[in-house]
């Protein structure tokens, strides 16, 4: 490459955005009265305890795809870790303390969907001065038409893919909020732009990483956790595990 | 509407025609098919993930109601009826309205949005905007009190009054303005419709087609 070259890919490098990892995520506003989205800096609200099940609704099928995306999470080896929920609850209970996941015609307060198709509620609870996640819902609009997964480039026929809407709305349920509504250019499933994208990319993994980085897998604080529980301990990924195996099996055939 | 997405690929396209230029096409091709691909990287489709989107065509036509109006206030309760009434709502509250679309009888307008703080109790919807307080919005309402979200296209219907360098009024959308504030507003704002121009788009929009001379039925 001579000098000319050299200036030529420096001079259209600096003209783009930044390609630098940029997750984002929720933080307490400087007065502590609120959480503010789609930040990049400050100190990140989590889960007070970093091993919360989740309970789906969704049946069959959609119940494993779920299931598979949660893994996909849990493989990036943090100390926050999904496992399955064997509690049985519905999405529309915010009070109740137990992450769960269904479908809907109505979103919980019986308003329509609008022009969303999924929703994740986050709710928090503020423990001495310092906001945690207290519950995650998932609702998902019913009336689309959706497929369990499918990979790659998104159906022309507006078939959804329930996959990686759910990896994306797990991610929430983490503390990712979208890292382009934070200024960041970046290749993310958490992007609010969809895309062919359907994995978890360097950019989430990033994300969660530090989010959870230096939180300990201890369960002393009990504040959630005995609502939140519903598995038993850690008896959860050995079918998370395998139902990972199975989905790079598919993969590789 | 020039979307975001198709604003940084024409950049980035004008990068790339200029810096050929100023090579003298001494490039060998392989140069360009890489320069290429670096845009493509950057060209992403501009379908919400769990979002319908809506063109702008649609924006105007799906509103119930189109209006400017200035936050004043933001207050949240939790639901009095419905499946969960652990649910927060806030209620915003615009006053100095100018309604382009759709009638508002009163001097103020309060849209209904899911989230807020209760106490120590707080509820949120990744990727849905929220509106602050002393900020001028320009809102593309449909099914407020009904719809989860009650604007077209959630994020995709709310726009922000700003003012360019010029001093001018410029719309911009909510969703393309950095949150995290690592973008200066300038940049966002220099190539933004003026508020008049913008409304004057939707209100053409809302105007029956009139035929062409010459194609009226005999």
């Amino acid at each position: 490459m001579n000098i000319r070259h050299a200036l030529l890919v420096a001079a259209l490098l600096s003209g783009l955005p930044a390609l630098a990892a940029g997750y984002a995520f929720g933080t307490s506003t400087p007065d502590g009265q609120s959480v503010q989205q789609n930040q990049v800096s400050g100190t990140p609200v989590i889960w007070n305890v970093p091993q919360q099940n989740f309970y789906f609704n969704f049946g069959g099928d959609f119940d494993a795809s779920a299931a598979s995306a949660m893994a996909d999470w849990n493989a990036v080896g943090t100390s926050m870790q999904w496992g399955l929920g064997s509690v049985a609850a519905q999405p529309c209970n915010s009070g109740d303390h137990i992450n769960s996941a269904g479908w809907r015609a109505t979103t919980c307060d019986d308003a329509a969907f609008g022009d969303a198709i999924a929703v994740t509620k986050r709710s928090y609870e503020k423990i001495g001065d310092t906001w945690y996640f207290a519950d995650a819902d998932i609702v998902v609009d019913n009336t689309q038409h959706w497929d369990p997964h499918y990979d790659g480039a998104l159906r022309s026929d507006h078939t959804q893919d329930f996959r990686r809407v759910i990896l994306h709305e797990l991610g929430h349920a983490l503390g990712l909020d979208h890292p382009d509504d934070a200024g960041q250019n970046v290749t993310a499933i958490m992007n609010s732009q969809i895309s062919a994208i359907d994995s978890l990319q360097q950019d989430d993994k990033d994300g969660i990483t530090a989010l959870y980085a230096g939180i300990t897998g201890s369960t002393s604080n009990t504040a959630f956790q005995s609502s939140s529980s519903g598995g038993g301990s850690g008896g959860w990924m050995i079918p998370l595990l395998a139902l990972a195996a199975l989905r790079r099996r598919k993969a590789c055939i | 509407m020039l979307n975001r997405d198709s604003a940084k690929l024409s950049l980035i396209m004008n990068s790339h025609l200029s810096l050929r230029l100023a090579a003298r096409k001494r490039l060998k091709v392989s140069w360009r098919g890489a320069m290429a691909a670096v845009a493509l990287l950057l060209c992403t489709s501009a379908h919400g993930l769990s979002v319908v989107s809506r063109s702008f065509d649609e924006l105007v036509q799906r509103a119930d109601l189109v209006l400017v109006g200035t936050v004043t206030d933001v207050h949240s309760e939790f639901a009095a009826g419905g499946l969960d009434q652990n649910t927060i709502f806030s209620y915003v509250n615009f006053n100095d309205l100018q309604v382009v679309k759709g009638k508002v009888t009163a001097e103020a307008y309060v849209l209904r949005v899911p989230g807020g703080v209760m106490g120590r109790f707080a509820q949120d919807y990744p990727g849905i905007p929220a509106f602050q307080t002393g900020q001028r919005y320009l809102v593309f309402i449909r099914g407020n009190q009904h719809d989860f979200f009650p604007v077209v296209g959630i994020s995709q219907g709310v726009f922000r009054i700003l003012s360019n360098a010029q001093g001018q009024q410029v719309v911009v959308r909510d969703d393309h303005i950095d949150h995290a504030g690592r973008r200066a507003l300038t940049t966002l704002t220099q190539d933004a419709p003026t508020l008049d121009s913008f409304i004057q788009d939707i209100r053409t929009r809302l105007t029956p087609a009139v035929p062409a001379a010459g194609n009226s039925p005999p």
